[in-house]
């Protein structure tokens, strides 16, 4: 069965059909989630933030120009909402002393360390970078699905990819000789 | 192929899909009553994100215009019966069938395609008119008197009734429909011209039928009527209405009535145009004729001062504050303290605008007290990492009952028990962070049970919400 496309769902939620929304939350939530989480860094926050980003997609459809971009729109309301709550949490940052990045990134996240590691990683690369790999890994590893997210042409899409993967690879050696 | 990297990334990222269900039923939940777009601004407005905002004004709202239509076309469909000269002998026997029993019938409505649930209707002479839908919403019950044109609107699931649509008086900038219903009934009906067209003969429903049609044109509407009845009895089998939008006739509402049971014997009481007892009457009474002088016990008034504290931007007094309450002693709100002292029912018979008015201001009330928790967590962290365990538990302590105060009425408002919820178990997702750190083993038994009595307590929150508004 083919799934509807980003068009027909957003045709449909502007239409007054909500339950297209949902069909779209299931879409690129995660992906979402893992966005903000590189702003976060802390999953509780980048659930309730990204539950934000979509809330104010949901208020702006009617704005959005091509339904088939959905997805990029979507991550440009996430990553402006990430600068908002990056700026928030600048303003209040001396209340948080003794929390450091390491233990926020660790905080609430799963107990394996090469897989906590790698996400500190992550965290590290360029912006573009951590979209490639976020978008890849949580779009059904999709070069198309993805590379329309970023804006990108396919080839363009893997030589990011392939960066990031580089690049960690190298951090990851790095790190296990200790440097 | 696959790598132990790729492995690893995978992995990185299951991480993100945790929780998604329950996320999403908040999101959905918190849409059932967006806001319209422009109407809240101040980031109150990113409350309902984290709440969940369920209240039902717009949803009963809407159902009521719908449903409202559907009785507009019924009156028309009964003020047939007087209209009949001029046209054929077959036709106005029809009518006269219609006009003159009680009847029963299914109504389902198709718009832009797309098919809603059939519902039942039940027409008793003279003039009286109901109509149940027991599928939408927990349950939407309609009655009205043709002859005065009163209706009474119920919805079973949240036991509250209405006779008008607020906001109605402005409905007729929404759109054709509600021009094509504001005029005369009279008017939209008037088949004495006698312009009928025969549609021939036709198994209906494996019946013999034979049908007509009618065509309506208003300065703001065009409808279409086809009866189709049976060849010999003339008993009506099939009645199809469409209205138009005359700028863009592809936009069409199709409302069919079928299963017609003219020997119907119907009960009268049904048709009674007063609420049921324990039903309340929605959209009535004024925030002031609702709230009652009364004064906060002093252990309540802490609470408010630190709330008041940090929407001053005093955010360390507030926290103070809040962790010097009382728990033990009795905490009682005054009525103005909206969030902890408005029902659901007091909230639904509110006026429109009082409604409107009231949940911004407890949006407000939420936001403050969600920047305020949020800092006690954080505080707790804080504690936790310079080993000050204390300090931590009675932050987390501290937040843990302020989300319990929130859900101590379960009549309370609806949106606010959900913010209840999120507060209470993320409050002791902490504590079990820090009982496991500090190996209390007694302590982190009790925070993991509580644990699973607040999701069960949820769930059954999010379940009674979908059986009184519908799962949509």
């Amino acid at each position: 069965m083919t799934m509807p496309s980003d068009k027909k769902l957003v045709r449909a939620v502007i239409a007054g059909e909500k339950s297209a929304y949902a069909q779209l939350y299931d879409r690129y939530a995660p992906l979402i989630r893992a966005i903000c989480y590189d702003t976060t860094r802390n999953l509780a926050d980048a659930q309730d933030l990204a539950q934000d980003v979509f809330m104010r997609a949901y208020e702006k459809l009617e704005h959005l120009r091509d339904p088939n971009c959905f997805g990029k729109w979507l991550v440009g309301i996430a990553r402006l909402r990430c600068r908002e709550w990056w700026r928030q949490r600048s303003r209040g940052r001396d209340r948080h002393v003794g929390l450091n990045e390491a233990e926020l990134v660790q905080s609430n996240l799963s107990n394996d360390c090469q897989v906590e590691r790698l996400r500190r990683m992550i965290i590290a690369l360029p912006e573009k970078e951590r979209l490639a790999l976020h978008t890849f890994y949580l779009q059904g590893k999709s070069a198309d699905n993805s590379r329309r997210i970023m804006g990108l042409s396919r080839s363009g899409f893997y030589r990011v990819l392939d960066r990031a993967r580089k690049r960690l690879g190298e951090l990851l050696v790095q790190e296990q000789r200790g440097l | 192929m696959k790598t132990a990297l790729d492995n690893d990334l995978n992995k990185v990222h299951e991480v993100f899909n945790q929780d998604h269900k329950r996320l999403r039923e908040t999101l959905m939940a918190s849409l059932l009553k967006r806001p319209k777009q422009g109407e809240q601004t101040s980031r109150a407005a990113h409350i309902r994100v984290f709440i969940g905002d369920t209240i039902m004004k717009s949803r009963m709202i809407k159902i009521a215009a719908a449903v409202v239509i559907i009785i507009a076309v019924m009156i028309g469909i009964n003020q047939f019966g007087g209209s009949v000269d001029g046209t054929s002998v077959a036709f106005g026997e029809v009518l006269r069938h219609i006009q003159n029993s009680s009847y029963t019938f299914d109504l389902a409505t198709v718009a832009e395609g797309e098919v809603s649930p059939t519902v039942k209707g039940m027409v008793l002479r003279p003039g009286k008119l109901r109509i149940d839908a027991p599928q939408v919403m927990g349950g939407v019950s309609t009655i009205a008197d043709i002859s005065t044109k009163k209706y009474l609107l119920l919805f079973h699931g949240q036991k509250a009734a209405m006779t008008e649509i607020p906001g109605a008086e402005s409905a007729s900038d929404g759109g054709s429909f509600f021009a094509f219903f504001m005029s005369p009934v009279e008017n939209l009906w008037n088949l004495r011209d006698g312009t009928e067209k025969s549609l021939g003969e036709k198994e209906i429903e494996g019946q013999p039928a034979v049908g007509f049609q009618v065509q309506q044109e208003g300065k703001d509407y065009q409808c279409e009527i086809v009866v189709w009845a049976h060849a010999e009895t003339g008993r009506p089998i099939r009645v199809e209405i469409t209205i138009y939008n005359p700028e863009d006739r592809s936009q069409s509402t199709t409302m069919v009535m079928s299963r017609f049971d003219l020997d119907a014997e119907l009960n009268e009481e049904l048709f009674s145009l007063e609420p049921p007892e324990g039903y309340t009457m929605a959209y009535q009474k004024t925030l002031e004729e609702t709230i009652t002088a009364t004064e906060s016990t002093p252990q309540a008034q802490k609470i408010e001062q630190s709330i008041a504290l940090w929407s001053e931007g005093k955010e360390d007094e507030a926290v103070e504050t809040l962790l010097s309450v009382d728990w033990t002693e009795p905490i009682q709100f005054s009525d103005k303290m909206y969030l902890f002292s408005l029902t659901e029912k007091g909230y639904v018979a509110l006026k429109l605008q009082d409604q409107q008015r009231l949940m911004n201001e407890i949006s407000e009330t939420l936001a403050q007290i969600r920047g305020l928790i949020r800092e006690l967590w954080n505080v707790a962290r804080t504690s936790r990492s310079s080993r000050d365990y204390q300090k931590a538990e009675l932050c987390l302590e501290t937040s843990l009952n302020l989300g319990k105060l929130i859900n101590r009425d379960p009549k309370g408002i609806l949106f606010t028990q959900s913010v209840g919820f999120s507060i209470r178990r993320k409050s002791l997702d902490e504590m079990a962070v820090l009982y496991k750190e500090t190996n209390r083993q007694e302590e982190l038994q009790r925070v993991e049970k509580e644990i699973q009595e607040v999701d069960a307590e949820r769930q059954s929150f999010f379940e009674g919400i979908k059986s009184k508004f519908g799962g949509q």
